[in-house]
């Protein structure tokens, strides 16, 4: 992981769409997209492997606005690249953007798997759900 | 209770989805989803729902295709459109289409509780608005006339009712226009482009009544020359009217039950269960209560039916709707027989409103065609009112007089016994007690223009207590 990448979460943004601490509904919808968020990972490979820039910008617009109900923001805004790339430019292009787009998911998802957003971060309030 | 709503949500992203789901649920609507957009018009056809939450990038369409598609829609439910293009060309394009609002994603659960509460205010305001103008404008709502504050109780929870499809109820005395409300709730629902099926079970012969409902095959019982559906294959993703419910026998209506239920049928003599989608409306004119107090109803049936109940109010107690509904049916009839009326006097008015009309709107009916028929002139008089029966129980006070003319009385809605000087004075022109008994029922028949359960209700027996004396008679 990169050391000078931003945040996986932003804390702030969950406090203002969820309450602080976030409600219980954060952490089913969080669960949630620890699965779907792997899914769209494997659909935007898929696509580009595929020469389908269709529904790679599909693949990308979903994944944006799904890693930023959940407050993963530096993730969305890989995605939200991704998307307007897709919709412009050509495959060859965006090779770079998908592997950005996996980068990001991957500390996602590591943060999710060690607890939450906010595991292991020295500047978040709390310290992951329960 | 507040009373439980439906919203879509048309989204393709699980997370998101379950996002306005859960937070929604969370303030007691009931939820119905879809990931794209062919689902989400499925579920629109398919169920009554108030409120869409329509993301607008879906995997098979534009949603504003959908909003496209609404647009012709008599009762399109109110759409909060989310997007996660903030370009504010996008959000107006769809309010041009008709949605109600937008939302940004993300979007945070008390802003989205409240814009989809706002969307439901709003497409309530909008509907209550509609019933009191077509009330106001035509005097009347879908096939009715009046608009007194009784009858705008009955539009009111008929609109909020259609668009449901849960089962509805009606009760009123005869004459009051169940049918015409049991019509109006199917018209004005998702199922009116497909078929009404009004079944009248105490005009129906009980053995015919299974078949008649659900359908028979060829051989299944003497005269089913032919396989045969019944209303319940008619009304398939329309709307049963079973009236006079109470008639039914309880061998059936535990066949009605398990219908309602599941919505598997059998034909009679098939042996092969069906399936129909169904909306069931029933009816009574009697307390449907003490019908399940005297055993003559089901008490399931009737809780399974009761969902929405509609009682329909006596035409007595309508006020200035008794004008109304008389100058309707004179311009009506004036016109069918060719006839110069145009209004009444206002003695005569005075009179139809004092008088208590025990047989509702039927019988205003029949009085006002009574006189274009037998009468003729600009004008009703005093003079061209014909004799109307007055029944004791239902007028306050003494009877007004002057509108009956020396025909027998009412009381409790029966005739008194005609005095000892009718009756026979000589053994001789004594007749058999049963061939009395058929002219009198026979007559009773005539008198209601054929109706077997009027003149049934007028005799204080069941219907098919005539039907197998009837059959007796060959």
């Amino acid at each position: 992981m990169p050391d000078d990448m931003p945040p996986a979460f932003d804390h702030a943004h969950i406090a203002d769409q969820w309450g602080s601490p976030a409600d219980d509904i954060y952490w089913t919808i969080l669960g949630i997209f620890a699965e779907e968020g792997a899914k769209l990972c494997e659909d935007a490979r898929a696509a580009l492997s595929g020469g389908q820039l269709q529904a790679l910008g599909r693949t990308a617009h979903t994944m944006k606005s799904a890693a930023a109900n959940v407050g993963a923001l530096h993730l969305s805004r890989c995605a939200r690249e991704l998307e307007e790339a897709s919709q412009a430019g050509t495959l060859r292009d965006l090779a770079p953007l998908v592997a950005r787009v996996e980068t990001a998911w991957a500390a996602v998802s590591e943060r999710i798997a060690e607890g939450g957003p906010m595991a292991g971060d020295p500047t978040a309030e709390g310290s992951g759900h329960g | 209770m507040a009373e439980q709503r439906t919203i879509l949500i048309v989204e393709d992203s699980r997370s998101l989805a379950q996002t306005c789901k859960l937070q929604l649920e969370a303030v007691g609507h009931r939820m119905l989803m879809a990931e794209n957009g062919g689902d989400a018009l499925a579920l629109l056809r398919d169920n009554t729902v108030d409120c869409m939450l329509l993301d607008l990038n879906l995997p098979d369409m534009d949603g504003m295709e959908i909003l496209r598609e609404m647009r012709q829609w008599p009762h399109a439910p109110a759409t909060v459109v989310t997007t996660a293009n903030a370009a504010l060309t996008v959000a107006v394009e769809a309010v041009r289409l008709g949605a109600f609002d937008y939302l940004v994603k993300p979007f945070a659960g008390a802003r989205l509780v409240t814009t989809v509460n706002n969307a439901l205010s709003n497409v309530d305001l909008k509907r209550e608005v509609e019933t009191f103008r077509r009330t106001v404008e035509h005097a009347g709502f879908a096939d009715f006339i009046g608009r007194s504050l009784p009858m705008q109780r009955v539009y009111r929870t008929i609109e909020a009712a259609a668009r449901s499809s849960a089962s509805v109820f009606i009760t009123g005395e005869s004459g009051t226009g169940k049918e015409l409300a049991a019509h109006a709730l199917h018209t004005l629902s998702p199922r009116a482009t497909r078929q009404f099926v009004p079944l009248n079970c105490g005009a129906i012969p009980r053995d015919l009544l299974e078949s008649t409902i659900f359908g028979h095959i060829k051989g299944a019982f003497t005269g089913a020359a032919n396989d045969q559906d019944g209303a319940a294959a008619r009304a398939d993703g329309g709307t049963l009217f079973l009236d006079e419910l109470g008639e039914m026998e309880m061998g059936l209506q535990t066949k009605l039950l398990r219908f309602i239920q599941t919505g598997a049928y059998e034909r009679v003599g098939e042996g092969r269960l069906r399936q129909a989608n169904i909306r069931f409306i029933a009816a009574t004119n009697r307390d449907p209560l003490e019908a399940v107090r005297e055993g003559r109803l089901r008490e399931d049936l009737f809780y399974r039916l009761f969902v929405v109940p509609v009682a329909m109010p006596p035409l007595r107690d309508r006020g200035e709707d008794i004008l109304l509904i008389a100058r309707g049916f004179l311009e009506e009839f004036a016109q069918a027989e060719g006839r110069a009326f145009r209004s009444m006097t206002p003695e005569v008015e005075a009179r139809l409103l004092a008088y208590p009309w025990p047989g509702n709107v039927r019988q205003l009916q029949n009085v006002i065609r009574n006189i274009v028929v037998l009468n003729d002139g600009p004008e009703i008089t005093e003079a061209m009112l014909p004799a109307l029966p007055v029944s004791e129980t239902l007028s306050s006070g003494p009877p007004p007089s002057s509108l009956f003319n020396g025909k027998p009385a009412l009381t409790n809605g029966h005739a008194s016994p005609p005095p000892l000087a009718d009756l026979p004075e000589a053994a001789e022109a004594i007749i058999p007690l049963a061939q009395m008994e058929r002219l009198y029922i026979e007559r009773a028949i005539d008198l209601h223009e054929g109706s077997i359960p009027l003149a049934a209700r007028r005799l204080g027996i069941s219907p098919s207590t005539i039907y197998r004396k009837k059959e007796g008679w060959g």
